[in-house]
């Protein structure tokens, strides 16, 4: 009976929008997908270029690999972040008429980062091959699994601010600010382990400086970071994806007259 | 949606003292500097009651019409039913699949072609890709723009587009349909076809909460009405005595 295929349909709405939005993104420029690989390349290249050539970066042989892995976690989590922000606004026009799970529209922006950091890491694969650099199984394993950690993230703050932005437009401009702050403090372009003092525990605490860092390191090096640290973040995170449903579902059943 | 087990008696859409209020606020505050500019001055909320106290069932099969001046809470009532605004007090019980039409193409985007338009409106109508691909010749015939369909929608005629958008709506198949208008589109020999159509759906058992202005097809398709006035239900009851009613009222 056709009926039965009525609202089982939440994998296909799912399927269809991220398709959709992927379409809208690269449709009308002329490098269209390829964006997504020339952007990190670029900032990457920016970057490479200030901090090598101003000297502020020393002894640091494996000082490109840190650098790109930093920032394509980093741009993962700004675009994750603001994506699943934006998700429930953009979508106002549906929202307003028909009822469909409102999770699909922050799964679906949460899909698209995903998609662009997937295809950021092929290029660090294909880097690694050129270069003939050997990644350790375990480091490797290390990585992905704080990548994931971060994807949880994410996705637990996406519940939360997708709501706020609806409630409070200024979202936009303060998130910009915080954005910026947040990659001078993330560890990005440098390494954790410069950082002292009073003022450097700051990024010493910010968990995403810190996940970058044990990402880098489980992949360069080899190395096992931050471990204890690493659990704090996956149990903060776990509440956060707990407490982001509850306030997701409490609060989405009336967002549709905040448009 | 949960799809409960339905015996004939049982309604399929209940309301149960549904009251809706809106805060209206005088002065719209929702960025912050409103809030540091006069952070002690709090923000009069207007309430508005755009329903009060709704109570009415609708069968299994049954077509009924709500009709009432214009803000007198109908689309309100049908956005409730649709459950995209939830009642303040009262609830609503839906028993089996729902499918609103308030408005013809919901997420077309001018940028998409036809064809990718047809799988996201109809993804969001409720129906899966296996079901569109099923019927995706139907729909483009009905819609009678086969060569355009890979063209973006944005060079489509207003007609076309409309077609179209009619052509994937009307595949929906749900137990319950809401409806706000007849939907009757496009050109002459078109309205005719996707009336055809639209009744054909409907005539099906199905039931169906229609809102509407148009006396004439209200005595024609339904075979109960609710008359809506400032948010109250003044009349449930049969059609030829509610529309004497609503005649009466509006001529007052």
């Amino acid at each position: 009976m056709a009926i039965n295929k009525i609202r089982n349909n939440n994998k296909d709405l799912l399927v269809e929008l991220v398709k959709a939005r992927f379409k809208l993104r690269y449709n009308n420029s002329i490098l269209g997908f390829v964006w997504v690989l020339l952007k990190p390349l670029l900032y990457f290249l920016i970057l490479y270029f200030v901090f090598t050539a101003t000297g502020l970066v020393k002894n640091d042989s494996n000082y490109a690999a840190n650098l790109f892995i930093g920032l394509i976690l980093y741009m993962f989590f700004q675009e994750g972040v603001t994506f699943g922000m934006n998700s429930l606004l953009d979508m106002a026009n549906v929202i307003l008429k028909i009822n469909f799970p409102r999770q699909i529209a922050v799964l679906s922006s949460l899909i698209m980062a995903m998609i662009n950091l997937s295809v950021n890491f092929l290029i660090i694969i294909v880097i690694a091959m050129v270069l003939k650099f050997h990644p350790h199984l375990l480091g490797t394993l290390y990585c992905l699994g704080v990548i994931l950690l971060e994807t949880l993230l994410i996705y637990g703050i996406s519940n939360f601010m997708s709501i706020f932005l609806v409630k409070v437009r200024d979202l936009t401009h303060i998130m910009e600010l915080v954005f910026q702050l947040l990659f001078y403090a993330s560890a990005v372009f440098y390494s954790m382990d410069t950082i002292h003092g009073n003022t450097g525990m700051i990024i010493r605490l910010n968990p995403l400086a810190l996940m970058i860092d044990a990402a880098r390191k489980g992949f360069v090096l080899n190395e096992i970071t931050h471990v204890p640290e690493i659990t704090v973040i996956a149990i903060i995170t776990l509440i956060i994806i707990i407490s982001g449903q509850v306030y997701f579902n409490r609060h989405i059943k009336k967002i549709a007259e905040y448009f | 949606m949960a799809r409960h087990t339905n015996t004939e008696n049982e309604p399929m859409i209940s309301v149960e003292n549904v009251s809706k209020i809106f805060n209206v606020p005088h002065e719209k505050k929702n960025s912050i500097k409103d809030y540091f500019l006069n952070p002690f001055h709090k923000t009069k909320n207007e309430a508005f009651k755009a329903l009060d106290n709704v109570n009415f069932n609708v069968k299994k099969g049954e077509f009924i019409g709500i009709i009432g001046r214009n803000g007198s809470g109908k689309s309100t009532l049908l956005k409730i039913l649709a459950q995209i605004y939830a009642p303040t007090k009262g609830k609503i019980v839906i028993n089996g699949s729902l499918v609103p039409f308030l408005e013809l193409g919901v997420g077309f985007n001018p940028e998409l072609n036809g064809r990718e338009n047809i799988y996201l409106n109809g993804t969001i109508l409720g129906m899966s890709r296996k079901f569109l691909k099923e019927k995706f010749n139907e729909i483009v015939d009905f819609a009678e723009i086969r060569e355009f369909i890979d063209l973006p929608v944005k060079r489509y005629s207003s007609g076309m587009l409309v077609r179209l958008a009619f052509s994937v709506a009307v595949q929906a198949r749900a137990d319950i349909y809401l409806l706000d208008e007849i939907l009757a589109v496009g050109d002459i020999s078109f309205q005719k076809k996707s009336l055809s159509k639209m009744e054909e759906l409907l005539s099906g058992g199905a039931t169906v909460v229609l809102v509407s202005h148009a006396v004439a097809s209200v005595k024609q398709y339904c075979k109960r009405i609710i008359i809506l006035e400032h948010g109250e239900v003044i009349f449930n009851g049969d059609v030829e005595t509610g529309l004497n009613k609503y005649l009466d009222m509006m001529n007052k």
